[in-house]
């Protein structure tokens, strides 16, 4: 609860600061560089819950663990979620920054496309009847899916002429305002840490449903859930 | 400019302390439940 607590006055902290510690970055229209301390987190965000997702269907495909497959489907729901979210703001700034809400630019695109890929996902597994087979086909799915992720996140946009703003806003790169960084950073904890605390309670409520199924059993001592009896 | 990101702001914070809330809230509703579950299973 403390941690909840504590997390909700970060990023509390975290969104006036973005707006009235850290300057506006030189060379963007007005204030729109701001757009950094929320579209970037959401986008690494939605990364990091594609990784997961795909790690979890590892570990199902080998263990055939149910704990597993919910983890690996809430990831994906959450990675969705928040490749959304990124795919909003992003198109609130390309409005500002380059007058139209989307331009079919190289990363516009390839956002789409990962949209559609994890989409699709979610469309395999209401499609598959059999639990069973519905989790061994979405966990070949994930991990065939997060294959695309490092191209379409990380390649296509760098290969091809963009109008995405890189060198000035890339905290890789030297040249980054020191209170800018800081702000940055701390955005990307807290909403690493949002997106922890949302992903746990997908798994509880993943958990419950479970439970209200006849016939799953639990195993008492290890605490984990086992396959439906 | 000034007012304009205080508007900005503002529409931030109403978001974020609109999700906290529901995620406080779920959360609670979901350890009733949780507890309601085991109390059932004893």
């Amino acid at each position: 609860m403390i941690v909840k607590v504590l997390l909700s006055i970060w990023m509390t902290a975290i969104i006036v600061a973005a707006f009235f510690y850290a300057d506006a970055a030189v060379g963007f229209p007005g204030e729109t560089s701001r757009i950094l301390f929320f579209h970037v987190p959401q986008a690494w965000v939605a990364t990091l819950s594609f990784l997961l997702s795909m790690i979890a269907s590892c570990i199902y495909l080998a263990r055939r663990n149910l704990k597993a497959d919910n983890l690996a489907l809430s990831a994906a729901e959450l990675g969705l979620l928040f490749c959304l979210l990124a795919t909003a703001s992003g198109s609130i700034f390309a409005k500002a920054a380059w007058g139209s809400f989307w331009n079919w630019d190289p990363r516009e695109t390839s956002i789409v496309i990962l949209l559609m890929i994890y989409g699709a996902y979610f469309a395999l597994r209401s499609a598959v009847g059999d639990p069973d087979k519905r989790r061994v086909f979405a966990a070949v799915y994930s991990i065939l899916a997060f294959a695309t992720v490092p191209f379409l996140v990380f390649v296509v946009p760098r290969i091809t002429a963009s109008l995405h703003p890189e060198d000035t806003m890339n905290p890789a790169k030297p040249g980054m305002d020191p209170k800018t960084l800081k702000v940055f950073l701390g955005s990307l904890i807290a909403y690493t840490g949002l997106f922890v605390w949302m992903l746990k309670l997908r798994l509880r409520l993943l958990k419950l449903e479970h439970l209200r199924e006849p016939g799953y059993i639990i195993n008492e001592k290890t605490n984990l859930e086992g396959e439906k009896g | 400019m000034k007012e304009g990101l205080n508007f900005v702001l503002g529409v931030n914070l109403i978001i974020w302390f609109g999700l906290a809330f529901y995620l406080f809230f779920l959360d609670r509703k979901i350890k009733k439940l949780e507890e309601a579950f085991t109390d059932k299973r004893k």
